[in-house]
């Protein structure tokens, strides 16, 4: 009888978006996700056992991919797991075994972000309008959490020409007007 | 029209594009390379100012951003830019600029009472002429103001847009002089990421100007265009001309702000392109080659239109191809002024050089018409509106000699432009070989981060200059890793006379008496008032600064200040070095509003939050209200009806039959942990060890002054983990408090903390019918009344989707709040509007909710409280859990005894006399209603307030207005008539029993 | 703005994602409901203020979300240390005991 229907926080604004000619800028937006954050303390081992993945990110400002799940490392204690929506309450399940009698905390923010990928010649000069972290010097495979204008950000390079900013869905739309408005001498597309 | 374009091939101009532009309306041509300085000196105008105080006629004195006189005003409309200096304006095609201040012709009375009062505004004039009586002043200062003018704001939005890019850099070489070039080459080669920064259009600096000096064996322009070009081959090096970096903030930050499209047509600009950029450069080593500006002299007429900067003379010539005039005085104490004359006879003028220094030696090979006076100042220029003359004075014997000219060039040598170096509010240091205040010259004795090179640590003369640079460049690449040599062009050394130290030269006559000697053009400052100043016993630098107003305004005293340290130190017959200077503070020159915003404008001025459902509320129409950042809906208007007429449907929904809100702005928090129970018995002023799973609880938090700080509901969800709900606005505050609390005080406690705020989309269903909605939307959860009671939550799937519904209610009315991952939330609203169709269901927004709560007398934490009201204030004593055994925070502070005493404001009800009238937020509560009311600013005694309206809403359910206030001692004064003061009149109101206006049993929720 | 070592991310950061969280080391009384009103004011509201070096309380809040101290010149911004909470105590200590010899 019930049919529900989930929206990403910027589906509408990306769908009426007027594509650039030539456009050094293509964004697009993640698609329904399984968005855990996960606080603990010597959770790692248990967590690499749950998951079934190899490691776990203890380094600051680094991610790991594997098994279908991306791990970004947030602080000491807190990461960012994202993984496959349809997959998500199983992902639940799993990080709860994983946090097992740890101190800590396993929460679903499923509904609370977004992701957007930003790809192309001039993805990092846009970058570089929007947020006072060092662009220029960031690696591929380096997540950090910062601002972008007067929001909150968890940015990653995910690429040579790539990267993606994961935002809260209530500053998406304002993210989504900066970026409309830094992209315009390079052209911005949906990808 | 003494000013003219004369044939010089190595100018920097392009003679092939004739560009048309115009001055007050008229119509002049220039060439594409000029300033609109430039251009006008070209086509004759001399005039085009007036000054401050004395109206005095005013030209063109220097050819940069020192330039005290020359402020334009800049197209009109949504383009309109005031106050740009001409010497800095680029010409395009269409330029059309206008004076702000002055008139070219006919009546100006502000230069008849300048020439009238004469010696009549002394510094000090406005406070001492004006002061009396007080009460005028406002007459005073219009007039004034009207007087003082500069240009005129824009009328129109701005037509064009700014933006901001951050750099992080090895090196920013800030100028694009010869020192600023080879430090960037040296660094660039060296494989460190380079930035440089140049204010001018063109990179080069003095040697744009340059045309006696050889480098390697060749000219000026031939040494910078291969230097260039090197430059521009070099992969890490960025080149930004036309950006001037105009604040050094902590921890080498550096700001400038790059004029993107300012030099092109307004037809040409690209609106894809910005008009300014600010660039936030954060960088490892700042190498400052800010250069120097020419300091001139002070003499008698000092400001007539004709009247420049030895620098500037050169620099109109040789760069513009412009000679300034036909018959040229030229009076300094260095080279400099052989250098010029010599350019000048070169161009075909006559030159009359006065040389204060008695002993130079004259160089050879000046020029036919190149006459030199040695030991001659200028005693005063001659002219109305502009130069026609001057009487030189020789220093030793006193003798007066009237020489001809139509243009007079002064230079008391470079002031080193040190101020990004002292932006830290540090001073510059006086060097006796400079004869001005410089920065250390090597890099050991510099600053961390920065360091000078070139002529801004006082090495004035190219040899010493590029050596300095060598040195200094060299030093500071070592300690970024890179041991290299620097390699500088050979050049000749300085075999002329030494400079000689002169500032005000003398006219036979006592301070004051003689012609007007100004030291600051901007602000009409003369050589007297500083002498007034020093005599009125303003001694320090920073009081004759503000006595005088020497240093202030748009030229920020770049040309002119350090002379009126000098005169100050001579007034008080002390070395300048221990008189020091000013503060030197950003923006070193001035920076536009817009650029400063850059993306900060428009609707992304700041965040705009918005819910899951937003959407829905557009399409429906509702206006939208800020709340903190989030944008909700205000109310939601049927078929045209105003704000009362809707929100006295959605009232009456809410209490007869069904309405909903979205919620989902109110800030979550999702709490862990074994000690999360403890935990919140200790940020709570309420209890918390018995809340059971499945249970809600309204929770009082209170800072340690035991002020209430936020409010909400918390839903224990396990044994270890909470769902705590939080004000709107305050939920980053909220989360920012516990993660402290935790971290730096209780880190023993096993608690976690995340937001879920955007998580959750959260529906209000309020109303009778509510659960009639619910239970159309929901199988798997028994809604009935002793099943599903109040304040208490269940988990289940509410139009298929997993669900937390709660059943709490800030209106009085059954209501619940279902919340859903947020993605599902536009399709929740959808179900819940459909569910709810037959008992038409109507959505409400910030305002009724407002006027449902007031009904129920619940408060909103930062409305009816503001950070002084404890909980007894608030009348909420239920809420604080004196006996828990740990002192909660603020507990403590209840007992001091300003908190504990009689007599504090307090939360009460009011009723008007008068049903229909409705108080306004923020109306005064007073005892009395006879007291007479003083006029704002009259000085009169204020009448004393008990207090003020918090809370007033026309209350549908009750047919009549009501409002909450704070007020002095409210608990005791129930009944009492007080007088609520608004609109100049006292409206009687009386004290309810309560602030609970409606339903005080609670029943309509325990249905 | 300054630019800060964030002692958790282990990197250098701009200002704009910290927040200043007031003076470090100041100790809730143990006993607070049974401490003179004086005692608890003092707690409450008054602060060191120092000209010159200051121990602080910084967050992270747009990075890790840790607290940490920072050892500042309060004349002249120049930031001479940051440290974990833990750490920042230790070496508070250290120096108030080096002082005090």
């Amino acid at each position: 009888m019930f049919n529900p229907v989930w929206k990403t926080p910027l589906e509408t604004q990306l769908k009426d978006w007027q594509n650039a000619p030539n456009a050094g800028i293509t964004i697009s937006e993640w698609p329904a996700s399984a968005y855990f954050m996960v606080r603990g303390i010597g959770i790692a081992q248990s967590m690499c056992q749950a998951l079934g993945i190899s490691s776990w990110p203890e380094t600051p400002l680094t991610a790991v991919s594997e098994n279908g799940i991306r791990v970004l490392w947030l602080s000491p204690d807190e990461w960012a797991v994202i993984g496959d929506f349809a997959q998500k309450d199983a992902l639940e399940a799993k990080l709860l075994q994983g946090l097992g009698s740890h101190r800590g905390q396993v929460v679903d923010n499923c509904g609370g972000f977004t992701g957007l990928i930003v790809k192309g010649k001039d993805a990092e000069i846009l970058l570089r309008h929007l947020t006072p972290y060092d662009v220029e010097h960031m690696t591929a495979g380096k997540t950090v959490g910062t601002v972008m204008s007067q929001t909150h950000v968890i940015l990653s390079r995910l690429g040579a020409q790539e990267y993606e900013i994961i935002v809260r869905r209530s500053f998406a739309d304002y993210l989504w007007k900066l970026i409309g408005k830094a992209a315009r001498p390079y052209g911005l597309a949906v990808a | 029209m003494s000013g003219k374009r004369i044939q010089n091939k190595d100018a920097r101009i392009d003679r092939s594009v004739l560009i048309s532009f115009t001055f007050d309306g008229k119509t002049y041509h220039g060439f594409q390379g000029d300033t609109l300085a430039s251009a006008l000196l070209a086509n004759g105008v001399q005039q085009l100012a007036g000054s401050y105080k004395y109206g005095r006629p005013r030209g063109i004195m220097s050819a940069g951003s020192e330039e005290p006189n020359a402020l334009m005003q800049l197209e009109s409309g949504a383009y309109a830019s005031p106050n740009i200096k001409a010497t800095q304006a680029e010409l395009y095609a269409g330029l059309n600029a206008a004076r702000t201040s002055g008139k070219a012709s006919g009546f100006d009375a502000k230069r008849l009472l300048g020439k009238l009062g004469k010696n009549m505004m002394p510094a000090g004039f406005y406070s001492k002429t004006f002061k009396w009586p007080q009460k005028f002043w406002p007459y005073y200062e219009q007039v004034i103001r009207g007087f003082a003018g500069f240009g005129t704001a824009p009328d129109k939005p701005d037509a064009e847009w700014y933006d901001h890019l951050h750099h992080h850099v090895d090196v920013l070489v800030i100028g694009g002089g010869l020192s600023g070039l080879l430090a960037a080459r040296a660094a660039a080669k060296a494989g460190l990421s380079t930035l440089l920064v140049d204010e001018q259009p063109e990179l080069g600096g003095w040697l744009l100007t340059e045309r006696q000096a050889q480098f390697d064996g060749a000219s000026a322009p031939a040494y910078l265009e291969k230097l260039l070009a090197e430059l521009r081959a070099l992969p890490n090096l960025t080149l930004l001309p036309r950006t001037t970096a105009y604040a050094k903030l902590d921890h080498n930050l550096v700001q400038a702000v790059e004029l993107v499209q300012d030099h092109l047509p307004l037809q040409k600009r690209d609106s894809s392109k910005p008009r300014q950029r600010m660039h936030k450069i954060r960088a490892k080593q700042i190498l400052l080659a800010s250069g120097a500006i020419e300091r001139p002299l002070v003499y008698g007429n000092n400001d007539l239109p004709g009247v420049f900067t030895l620098s500037a003379v050169q620099t109109y010539l040789n760069r513009y191809g412009v000679l300034v005039g036909s018959d040229v005085l030229l009076c300094g104490s260095h080279d400099g002024i052989y250098e010029t004359a010599r350019d000048l006879a070169a161009a075909g003028a006559a030159v009359t050089v006065a040389d204060v220094r008695a002993d130079a030696k004259v160089p050879e090979n000046l020029g036919a018409r190149v006459i030199v006076l040695r030991g001659y100042g200028i005693a005063e220029v001659k002219g109305t509106d502009c130069v026609n003359g001057a009487v030189l004075r020789c220093l030793q014997s006193g003798k007066s000699k009237e020489v001809s000219c139509d243009a007079v060039g002064s230079g008391g040598g470079q002031t080193p432009t040190v101020h990004l170096y002292c932006h830290d509010t540090s001073r510059p240091i006086w060097s006796d070989s400079a004869m001005n205040f410089v920065i250390p010259d090597t890099f050991a004795a510099s600053k961390k981060g920065i360091c000078g090179i070139g002529a801004v640590t006082g090495h004035f003369h190219w040899a010493d200059c590029l050596k300095q640079t060598q040195t200094a460049v060299a030093d500071a690449l070592k300690a970024l890793g890179k041991e290299t040599a620097v390699s500088v062009p050979d050049t000749a050394a300085f075999a002329g006379n030494t400079p000689a130290m002169a500032v005000r030269l003398p006219d036979g006559k006592p301070e004051g008496h003689g012609a007007k000697a100004f030291v600051d053009y901007q602000n009409d400052v003369t050589a007297a008032d500083i002498a007034i100043a020093v005599r009125e016993n303003y001694h320090n630098i920073e009081h004759v600064k503000r006595y005088t107003a020497f240093g202030f305004g748009t030229d920020q005293g770049k040309l002119t200040s350090v002379n009126s340290f000098m005169l100050t130190a001579a007034a008080l017959n002390v070395p300048v070095s221990s008189i020091s200077t000013t503060t030197y503070r950003p923006a070193y020159t001035p920076v536009s509003f817009g650029v400063m915003a850059g993306s900060m404008e428009g609707n992304t001025f700041a965040p705009e939050r918005t819910t899951a459902i937003h959407a829905a509320h557009i399409a429906r129409g509702a206006p939208m209200e800020a709340v903190g950042q989030w944008w909700r809906p205000w109310y939601f208007p049927k078929n045209g009806e105003d704000i009362h007429a809707s929100v006295k449907r959605e009232c009456t929904a809410a209490r007869e039959s069904v309405a909903v809100m979205d919620a989902s702005t109110l800030g979550k928090i999702q709490v862990d942990g074994r000690d999360a129970r403890e935990f919140l018995n200790r940020i709570y002023s309420n209890a918390w060890l018995k809340l059971a799973p499945g249970k809600c609880r309204y929770g009082l938090m209170l800072d340690e002054n035991g002020m209430v700080m936020d409010d909400g509901v918390t839903a224990c969800i396990n044994e270890n983990q909470f769902h705590m709900t939080t004000t709107t606005g305050g939920a980053a505050k909220v989360l920012d408090w516990l993660e402290r609390w935790h971290q730096t005080e209780w880190p023993e406690l096993d608690v976690w903390f995340n937001s879920i705020t955007d998580h959750w989309a959260t529906v209000a269903v309020v109303g009778p019918k509510s659960r009639a909605v619910l239970q159309k939307l929901c199988t798997d959860i028994d809604f009935s009344a002793d099943k599903f009671k109040f304040m208490d939550w269940f988990p289940g799937t509410v139009a298929g989707v997993k669900a937390r519904v709660f059943r709490i209610s800030f209106s009085g009315e059954l209501a619940y709040e279902i919340n859903v991952p947020a993605g599902y939330g536009a399709y929740l609203w959808d179900e819940v509007m459909q569910a709810g169709e037959e008992f038409n269901i109507t959505p409400y927004g910030t305002e009724t909710m407002h006027v449902l709560r007031a009904e129920k007398g619940f408060i909103i934490a930062g409305q009816d409280t503001d950070g002084s009201m404890s909980p007894f204030d608030l009348n909420m004593a239920w809420a604080v859990g004196m006996k828990k055994p740990f002192s909660f925070l603020g507990k403590r502070s209840l007992a001091r005894s300003d908190t504990a005493k009689a007599g504090r404001k307090q939360l009460i009800g009011l009723y008007t006399a008068d049903p229909a009238l409705v108080l306004k937020e923020g109306a005064a509560i007073c005892e009395r209603n006879d007291a007479a009311v003083p006029a704002a600013g009259s000085g009169g005694t204020p009448v004393k307030a008990l207090g003020h309206v918090t809370s007033s809403y026309d209350s549908a359910i009750l047919g009549r207005s009501i409002a909450m206030a704070v007020v002095a001692d409210g608990e005791n004064r129930k009944g009492q008539t007080l007088y609520a003061y608004q609109d100049s009149q006292f409206i009687p109101v009386t004290v309810a029993e309560s602030t609970v206006f409606v339903d005080p049993k609670g029943e309509r929720q325990n249905v | 703005m300054l630019y800060i070592y964030c002692p958790y991310c282990r990197e250098y950061r701009p200002e704009e994602e910290f927040h200043y969280a007031g003076e470090a080391f100041i100790e809730r009384p143990k006993d607070a409901d049974n401490i003179s009103d004086e005692a608890w004011g003092d707690y409450v509201f008054f602060r060191k203020n120092p000209k010159g070096i200051a121990w602080e309380q910084w967050c992270h809040g747009a990075g890790c979300r840790k607290f940490f101290i920072v050892k500042r010149d309060s004349v002249t911004y120049e930031i001479l240390a940051t440290y974990t909470m833990e750490e920042g105590k230790a070496a508070w200590l250290k120096e108030q005991q080096e002082n005090a010899a």
